[in-house]
């Protein structure tokens, strides 16, 4: 049944050309960015090749950051999407058709995750194709690439399921566009905050969402890692399903 | 307690805004073969007592038990605009569990029925009001659920597709139980056993067969 309703989730973007205009967008804005950061390293390369040490790479200077923006820009394409198959749905009482079916609320509520996470997955395999485009006249670090896109995945869900939690929320959707967003940003602002603390309160830095991505993007897979992005999903999609099964009451 | 029926409320009670009661001590036992209307202005508790009955309304007080599936066809119609008729209808179909040989034969069957044959390849968005809603009482209907309950099912259609959908209705009465909302009471003494009339002061029960009051 999860299948089914991913499905159907699929179904709708594609169909009303939301998926279409957010790949256009995202194709223009991180093709941009991608064709800034190679121009910049064109430009700087023989300066990063005489630096003591080891010379920096393409992976270090071009994908690195490019896998950065990358997670940001996703930040808003979660916001969207969450917004549109939960909060929406509710105005315009088409959940209604999934709460009146014998369909229990992780059943709706997994079934809609898995749906937008492809239709996120769909979206970002062409973003993907920048980077490895350098492959033709260069070569990359496929081990760097790789655990940026781990990280990026884990990072993708952990995003994508707090999201839903916001929109399970509210019933109007700018206003959970705007706590989604609110609510990314300041997890996202705890790394900043804890570089200005005493070294006794850096730990709040753990909370960051972005401050576990960044061993991944750096090429290094840590276990603390893995399991804060998996603990966040799977604490934000259960309290998820507990809010939807507090639907009717939450109608009142 | 009460096994043969498929829907029983014991001292339903919710109130608006904590203090004022759109619904007050509602008492309903619903047997197989058994439709109720609910009748009356706006603003007297009819969506609210579908939406109770539904389930997706918690009541303040009181209990409400249904047994089996529902179709549920709410006053704001909960359909896709960017779909067509056919795609809603497979989807619907999976999403309701209608075993697979069985969802051709009544697909074809609930459009055939509801008049929507034509329109089934054309997007839900550029259907009429009539259409559209006779696509919200497809979607109530199609997996043929042993309770229907609709609000203002007949609103937008004209006076023969009116006459078409009651006797729709009619048929497909025995054994199920169906609960609708209307604002007018010779619709409801055509299909209706019992009919629940909603007035500001509170709700009367009425018989259109002894007319007692």
């Amino acid at each position: 049944m999860i299948r089914t309703i991913a499905q159907f989730e699929l179904l709708k973007l594609f169909k009303t050309g939301k998926i279409w205009t957010l790949l256009a967008v995202s194709q223009f804005f991180l093709g941009f960015v991608f064709y800034a950061l190679l121009r910049e390293y064109q430009l700087s390369a023989p300066q990063y090749l005489t630096l003591p040490g080891f010379p920096l790479g393409i992976t270090e200077k071009v994908i690195h950051p490019f896998l950065a923006w990358t997670t940001l820009f996703f930040f808003l394409i979660t916001t969207l999407l969450a917004t549109q198959t939960l909060t929406q749905e509710r105005k315009s009482q088409t959940l209604n058709l999934y709460l009146t079916s014998a369909l229990s609320p992780t059943h709706i509520i997994l079934g809609k995750f898995l749906g937008i996470f492809l239709a996120e997955f769909f979206l970002l395999l062409p973003v993907l194709i920048m980077p490895l485009l350098i492959c033709i006249t260069n070569s990359i670090d496929v081990g760097h690439f790789l655990t940026g896109l781990l990280g990026l995945l884990l990072l993708q869900t952990a995003t994508l399921s707090l999201a839903f939690l916001m929109a399970s929320f509210s019933r109007e959707p700018l206003l959970a566009a705007m706590m989604i967003f609110m609510t990314l940003f300041l997890l996202s602002l705890l790394e900043w905050m804890g570089r200005f603390l005493s070294a006794d309160y850096q730990w709040i830095m753990e909370f960051a969402l972005l401050y576990h991505c960044k061993n991944f993007l750096s090429g290094i897979i840590d276990s603390r890692d893995i399991i804060y992005y998996c603990f966040l999903s799977g604490l934000f999609l259960c309290a998820s399903i507990l809010r939807l099964q507090q639907e009717p009451r939450m109608n009142r | 307690m009460h096994n043969d029926s498929l829907i029983s409320a014991e001292n339903l009670t919710y109130y608006k805004r904590s203090t004022e009661a759109i619904v007050q001590n509602l008492n309903l036992v619903l047997k197989p073969g058994a439709c109720l209307a609910l009748v009356g202005p706006n603003g007297t508790g009819k969506t609210t007592t579908l939406k109770l009955l539904a389930g997706l309304l918690r009541p303040h007080q009181g209990l409400v038990r249904i047994q089996g599936a529902i179709g549920f066809l709410s006053d704001k119609l909960p359909l896709y605009p960017e779909l067509t008729i056919n795609e809603l209808a497979k989807a619907l179909a999976k999403l309701r569990q209608i075993p697979k040989d069985l969802q051709a034969p009544r697909l074809d069957k609930w459009l055939h029925l509801l008049h929507l044959e034509r329109h089934q390849h054309q997007l839900i968005g550029t259907l009429s009001r009539g259409q559209q809603q006779r696509v919200g009482l497809f979607q109530a209907l199609l997996h043929e659920p042993p309770i229907l309950l609709l609000d203002e099912p007949t609103q937008g259609l004209d006076p023969e597709q009116i006459t078409d959908f009651l006797s729709c209705l009619r048929d497909y009465k025995p054994g199920r139980t169906i609960v609708f909302s209307t604002h007018y009471l010779p619709e409801a003494d055509l299909l209706a056993d019992t009919i629940l009339r909603f007035s500001n002061q509170g709700i009367l029960q009425h018989d259109p067969h002894d007319c007692t009051v």
